[in-house]
């Protein structure tokens, strides 16, 4: 562990045990969500932007951003994929 | 939950030192000003407006040194920014250099009829560049030699001999600054000698305090690396002083060949 104090050295023990710091926080991965299967997006607040890059392969478009607000479920208007947010962090 | 933040930047503290050296900046400019008009309280208004900088410049990066080193805010992100910025900064410095040289060039390639429709201008007696000026670029080039000596010491973790080759960098950079004072004190024209002394002195001039504000950057890395603040995965200030010293190399280079040397002859 190298010599490092406060948030720097949260993020360098993190990554010793090959992780990177705020992973599902900054970059969420999850199968593609459905209405039965949301994705579920996490955050630290109520709201929070989220990009949808659609599926895998063919079914991937370019990001479209939006607000996820809790109790409030967003579809995505180019493939339908289902997001909700919550906030277990 | 580890994370003491919800995010890895570094979002600062209010500060007063901006405001500080801004004011500071404003006296130095009027009191300037004044001072080389000869206005009354010109010379203390410049003063003041300068230990005003000076100790903005000694506080501000003490809070910084405070905030990386003892409070850990500098993480992966904020050290990638800090470079993109010094990066930027020194893109900046090598421009106001370009204009020095473009003003070198412009007045020695087509010499005025004023000067005698020559270079050197006629009557000017120019500086050997095979004397203490080919001395001097080789010792400041060893210079920036000795800080990658610094920098190998600091990525292998030979915490006491980067201090060593900081301490060889730091002499060698004193060296030619006292050389170049010599060569100004002894030089047969002065600063008001035709567009020749303007262009010379203005070009080796802001070389030189460049070469001394490198040198303070590197004074400040020695004793950091002494106190051990500089680790072998972070050393960003470090870093930053030798970007800035190879800048300072590669700038001597230009007014020896085109100053020194071309227009010398």
């Amino acid at each position: 562990m190298p010599i490092a104090t406060g948030h720097e050295r949260e993020e360098l023990e993190v990554e010793l045990q090959g992780k990177k710091i705020l992973e599902d926080v900054n970059t969420p991965v999850g199968p593609f969500g459905t209405k039965e299967a949301p994705a579920v997006v996490k955050s630290y607040y109520d709201k929070r932007i989220v990009g949808c890059p659609g599926g895998e392969g063919e079914d991937e478009h370019d990001i479209v951003w939006f607000w996820l607000e809790k109790g409030k479920p967003h579809e995505c208007s180019v493939c339908s994929q289902y997001f909700v947010v919550s906030r277990s962090i | 939950m580890i994370e003491s933040q919800r995010h890895s930047y570094h979002l600062v503290d209010p500060s007063p030192w901006p405001i500080s050296g801004s004011l500071g900046a404003l006296a130095t400019t009027v009191g300037g000003v004044m001072y080389m008009h000869s206005f009354q309280g010109g010379a203390r208004l410049l003063s003041l407006g300068l230990i005003f900088i000076l100790y903005t410049m000694f506080v501000w990066w003490r809070d910084v040194l405070r905030e990386s080193t003892l409070e850990g805010h500098h993480t992966k992100v904020v050290q990638l920014g800090l470079r993109y910025g010094f990066i930027l900064f020194i893109v900046s410095e090598v421009m106001f250099f370009f204009a020095f040289f473009w003003a070198s060039s412009h007045s020695s390639l087509a010499p005025t009829v004023e000067i005698g429709g020559i270079w050197p201008p006629k009557g000017i007696g120019v500086l050997d560049p095979w004397e203490i000026p080919f001395l001097n670029t080789p010792i400041l080039l060893s210079s920036g030699a000795a800080v990658t000596w610094a920098h190998h010491a600091i990525l292998a973790g030979k915490e006491k001999r980067a201090v060593y080759a900081l301490v060889a960098t730091v002499f060698l950079a004193l060296v030619f600054t006292g050389f170049q004072g010599m060569e100004y004190y002894q030089a047969p024209f002065t600063i008001s000698d035709s567009i020749y002394g303007s262009t010379f002195f203005l070009a080796t001039g802001f070389h030189g305090f460049h070469v001394i504000i490198g040198t303070l950057f590197l004074i400040i890395c020695g004793i950091r690396q002494y106190l051990g603040h500089l680790t072998k995965e972070h050393h960003v200030g470090f870093e930053a002083a030798a970007w800035y010293w190879h800048f300072v190399d590669v700038v001597r280079l230009f007014p020896f060949v085109s100053i020194y040397w071309w227009g010398g002859i």
